[in-house]
């Protein structure tokens, strides 16, 4: 199947690992990727699962979204299983 | 030294007939022929003789006599291993497909001899050469990466390799000091040992962006196990998942699997690297949880508030 092609683009930054997000980015300043982006979720999720090693700046909805799939985790492993 | 027992098996099976075509050669000759000692060749001859038929009663046995004064080898009965070797058809198929498959995988293997035995194979098979060239042996390792392995192996040279990791989502150069290569599922594995990581590891070759022979030697530690391409063995996790993560029990290599009527489920999943797991399970949104063991239950935990608060200190 074909990827969709990008119709946003986000600002990540990155400390350290996301090669995968290095390669789609079109620009790399000061740490912060510029990544376009079709699928928000994907983004999301490819964001989350470097933990503290990243932090999306913008758009403020992915970045929500970012901060909500983090607290799901947070929340699936508190207590008891 | 006679080498592994690999290569002494491959001797004493190549040996009686040899000798049964060269009988009268003296063991120094003998050895000659091998590439080892006059020592070594004698051990051989000592083992082939207590080798024979089922019943293993002296009729059976190899017998070949080699302690006369002269030391010359001579082949009194060799038990049918003088006999050309015959194959059937789809015994012939799978070794040419075989071949082929070895061909493609990187190694100090002689590919001089892997060529000839399969021109000579292809050439004996008659209509088993249709079947064999109806399967389609696709390398999964990029020629020049092959070729680099090839040397830094034949060589004895150091690797210095740009690797693709899956398990950390991160390129890396490293220097490693090869050992051998195994191909398991359809994908060669480079076993080395990693000067970065200070250990042994294996490296799957398609992953291996590019790769450079050194001009040192390899020195991997000698008392290494052999390498396993997967790690079969990996530390048990019981995982829980949500109906729209249920694709884990397709992707991954899942065991102990306990479908839910909701759709979700438990399963277990042998890991070999606790940190590609924690970022597996931070990047599914709750979808997936680690049930168990509760140190890696609390290790994502961590992760997911460290992640969680570095929003919260950055709005």
């Amino acid at each position: 199947m074909a990827e969709a092609e990008p119709t946003a683009i986000a600002e990540v930054e990155v400390d350290s690992g996301g090669t995968r997000l290095r390669l789609r980015a079109e620009s790399i300043v000061s740490g912060v990727l510029r990544i376009p982006y079709a699928d928000e979720a994907q983004l999301v999720s490819d964001v989350a699962e470097l933990g503290a090693s990243a932090r999306v700046i913008a758009p403020s909805d992915v970045r929500d979204r970012v901060v909500e799939s983090l607290s799901a985790v947070l929340q699936a492993h508190e207590g008891s299983p | 030294m006679s080498g592994t027992a690999a290569e002494r098996l491959s001797r004493l099976l190549a040996l009686v007939p040899w000798l049964s075509n060269n009988s009268g050669v003296s063991i120094t000759e003998a050895a000659d022929h091998f590439g080892v000692s006059a020592d070594v060749l004698e051990r051989d001859l000592w083992l082939v003789v207590c080798c024979g038929l089922p019943g293993h009663g002296p009729d059976q046995l190899i017998d070949i006599q080699f302690w006369d004064d002269d030391e010359r080898i001579n082949v009194i009965d060799p038990q049918t291993l003088e006999r050309p070797l015959r194959l059937t058809m789809p015994e012939a198929t799978a070794l040419l497909v075989g071949l082929r498959i070895l061909a493609q995988v990187p190694g100090a293997h002689d590919r001089g001899a892997l060529a000839s035995a399969t021109a000579k194979l292809e050439a004996a098979a008659g209509t088993a050469l249709d079947a064999s060239e109806a399967v389609f042996v696709v390398a999964s390792t990029p020629e020049a990466i092959r070729l680099a392995v090839d040397e830094a192996l034949a060589r004895g040279r150091v690797l210095r390799l740009v690797y693709a990791g899956a398990t950390r989502d991160a390129i890396t150069e490293r220097d490693v000091d090869p050992r051998g290569v195994v191909h398991q599922d359809g994908f060669d594995y480079l076993d080395a040992w990693c000067r970065l990581a200070g250990a042994q590891r294996t490296f799957r070759l398609d992953r291996v962006v590019s790769a450079s022979v050194l001009p040192d030697p390899a020195v991997a530690p000698a008392d290494l196990a052999p390498a396993h391409a997967t790690p079969s063995v990996g530390m048990p996790v019981r995982l829980a998942y949500r109906e729209s993560a249920a694709w884990v029990v397709d992707a991954l290599d899942l065991e102990d699997v306990e479908r839910h009527p909701t759709g979700g489920g438990r399963a277990t999943l042998r890991v070999a690297d606790r940190a590609w797991l924690v970022r597996l399970v931070l990047g599914q949104g709750g979808r997936i949880s680690v049930v168990a063991p509760e140190d890696l239950r609390q290790e994502v935990a961590v992760a997911a508030r460290r992640a969680h608060e570095r929003y919260a200190e950055s709005p």
